[in-house]
């Protein structure tokens, strides 16, 4: 079964968008595209589905609430480019 | 994206509310957006932080919800001195030379620009050409070059 993987920002528009696409981009090149169902949104509507597992994987762009920080997957990486190999392990071993 | 030209250069601000108003009311000049974007920019920007720290220089690339937009247009406002910003993600505060602000209808279908700009970003060259450059059409051209169009 394909995994969920929600990505969230504050807007659910911009850097969830440039985030989603990186992800993409190296999921192709390792071949597991097929493996994820991608979902975007944004953290204000998300806070109680985080909270109750609801998606397998979740990366934010902004600042979500202490009590799901560790559900939390920090996405910032992929936006400036320091430190998004991390960012990519974390996702794969949770594939 | 960079039509209404909205650059300005070495803008001396106290602190960020007044260089992200000055941006916002620019583009509400330009007729970029609405009357109701340089409010909702403040408020998103203290709820969801926008700042990013490279290698090289802080940015921040504050934007709001699709309703407050006219037509998709970016403004750029330099800093004389840094300001603070908080970082997206994990809310540190950082110091803040430059911002790209985003006027944005349909980000999915930009998400190539939107690349190119984080590219922008961690590429040390087109970095310091916009740190020193004082030809506003030069910054422009510059970034129309590197993808941003």
């Amino acid at each position: 079964m394909k995994k969920s993987l929600m990505v969230v920002c504050g807007t659910g528009i911009a850097t969830s968008t440039i985030a989603t696409g990186k992800i993409k981009s190296y999921l192709e090149k390792e071949g597991l595209l097929d493996n994820v169902k991608f979902l975007q949104s944004k953290i204000s509507d998300e806070v109680g589905a985080i909270r109750n597992d609801d998606y397998d994987i979740v990366v934010s762009t902004t600042i979500v609430p202490n009590d799901i920080k560790d559900k939390v997957i920090n996405g910032v990486p992929l936006l400036t480019g320091v430190g998004v190999q991390s960012v990519f392990d974390r996702i794969k071993s949770a594939l | 994206m960079l039509e209404d030209k909205v650059i300005i250069l070495d803008f001396q601000a106290q602190d960020k509310e007044e260089a992200l108003t000055i941006l916002a009311n620019q583009l509400v000049v330009s007729g970029a957006v609405k009357t109701t974007y340089p409010t909702a920019i403040l408020k998103r920007e203290k709820n969801f932080p926008t700042g990013l720290s490279t290698d090289s220089v802080g940015f921040a690339i504050p934007h709001t919800d699709a309703e407050h937009v006219i037509r998709q247009q970016i403004g750029l406002l330099r800093l004389q001195q840094p300001v603070e910003f908080l970082q997206m993600g994990d809310g540190q505060a950082i110091k803040v030379k430059m911002i790209f602000m985003l006027a944005l209808t349909k980000p999915h279908e930009q998400l190539e620009m939107l690349q190119k700009l984080m590219g922008i970003f961690q590429d040390k060259k087109i970095v310091s050409m916009l740190l020193q450059e004082s030809d506003p059409q030069l910054i422009i051209s510059t970034l129309n070059s590197a993808g941003i169009v």
